[in-house]
């Protein structure tokens, strides 16, 4: 693939790179616009924007909490109804997926599907997970965690002593 | 070198990655034009009016005064360049994106999309459509052809 440099919008802090964000925005997708949605273009952090009316700043996020004693996600899933909507679990993968068909919109027809896949953390019992979805399109997937029963499994392995023999060493050539 | 003037260097104000593109190339022609990275925005369409009213044939001239027969816009910002078909038939516009699996923050995201658009013209050829993809992440389609506002 040719070099690309690709902007992004979030904050270009140190810290952004090392961390995992516990949220993440523009989960929505496929949003049709019309240019009068479209504001003057702003310079923000070396490039051009353009600030947008419509936009909702605080939807279309993804959301994990990760706790001692509960594990949470949400996710902003406004553009399917719950009947689209099917959550599932393999092994220790949390799979949120969507799937309208085409329906009609303001600007045409759209159909969109995706697939989103978290990694429970240990200690997460999949069977216990519960997933409601909120008035407003947002749906919650929600477990306790119990981080005492994980004991660390230790297994002292045993260094044998060679002393005959050839050299590893010179077996290589 | 005693013969050589000195040379002053420009620094034009656009985004960093775009400087190379200028580097070559006469920078006295480039003032800040924002058609290089962003559309404009609606609200310099009343400013372009008021400084028309003196010259009307040279804007009649000039390509980018036009509007557009046709137009869309459409927020791609997760999709990437190859990852968007756009396709015409039969007086529809498609565009479809998808791409496979892929990482982020919160885990592995896939996505696909279908949108369709009632074309105002079934002759129109995918020929008389451009599309742009800005790096803000809406593509814009647009029809070749232009008309103006019958006020001129």
């Amino acid at each position: 693939m040719t070099d690309r440099t690709v902007p992004h919008a979030y904050p270009m802090s140190v810290n952004y790179e090392m961390s995992t964000p516990a949220r993440i925005y523009d989960q929505n997708f496929a949003e049709a616009l019309s240019p009068q949605d479209l504001m003057v273009p702003v310079l923000y952090h070396g490039y051009y924007i353009r600030p947008r009316i419509t936009k909702q700043l605080d939807r279309g996020f993804s959301q994990v909490e990760i706790e001692d004693d509960w594990y949470r996600v949400q996710l902003d899933v406004c553009q399917f109804t719950p009947d689209e909507m099917s959550v599932r679990t393999v092994d220790n993968l949390l799979e949120v997926s969507g799937r309208h068909a085409q329906r009609i919109d303001q600007h045409g027809f759209v159909s969109r599907e995706f697939t989103r896949t978290y990694i429970l953390p240990v200690g997460v019992d999949p069977l216990l997970l519960q997933v409601s979805l909120s008035h407003d399109g947002i749906l919650c997937v929600q477990a306790p965690r119990k981080v005492q029963d994980v004991e660390p499994k230790i297994n002292r392995l045993k260094i044998k002593m060679d002393e005959k023999g050839e050299k590893s060493c010179s077996k290589v050539d | 070198m005693a013969g050589e003037g000195v040379t002053i260097s420009h620094w034009i104000s656009c985004p960093v990655r775009h400087q190379d593109h200028f580097k070559k190339r006469d920078l006295g022609k480039f003032t800040e034009d924002h058609h290089l990275f962003a559309l404009v925005g609606p609200a310099w369409a009343p400013l372009k009016v008021e400084t028309g009213t003196g010259a009307e044939p040279a804007r009649r001239e000039d390509e980018d005064s036009g509007e557009p027969l046709f137009r869309i816009m459409l927020d791609v910002a997760q999709f990437k360049p190859e990852d968007i078909l756009i396709q015409v038939f039969e007086g529809w516009l498609l565009i479809r994106g998808q791409h496979g699996v892929r990482m982020d923050e919160h885990g592995f995201v896939s996505r696909n999309f279908t949108r369709k658009y009632r074309l105002p013209d079934h002759q129109l050829q995918p020929g008389d459509l451009t599309a742009v993809l800005c790096h803000d992440g809406i593509l814009v389609v647009e029809s070749k052809e232009r008309w103006w506002t019958a006020s001129d």
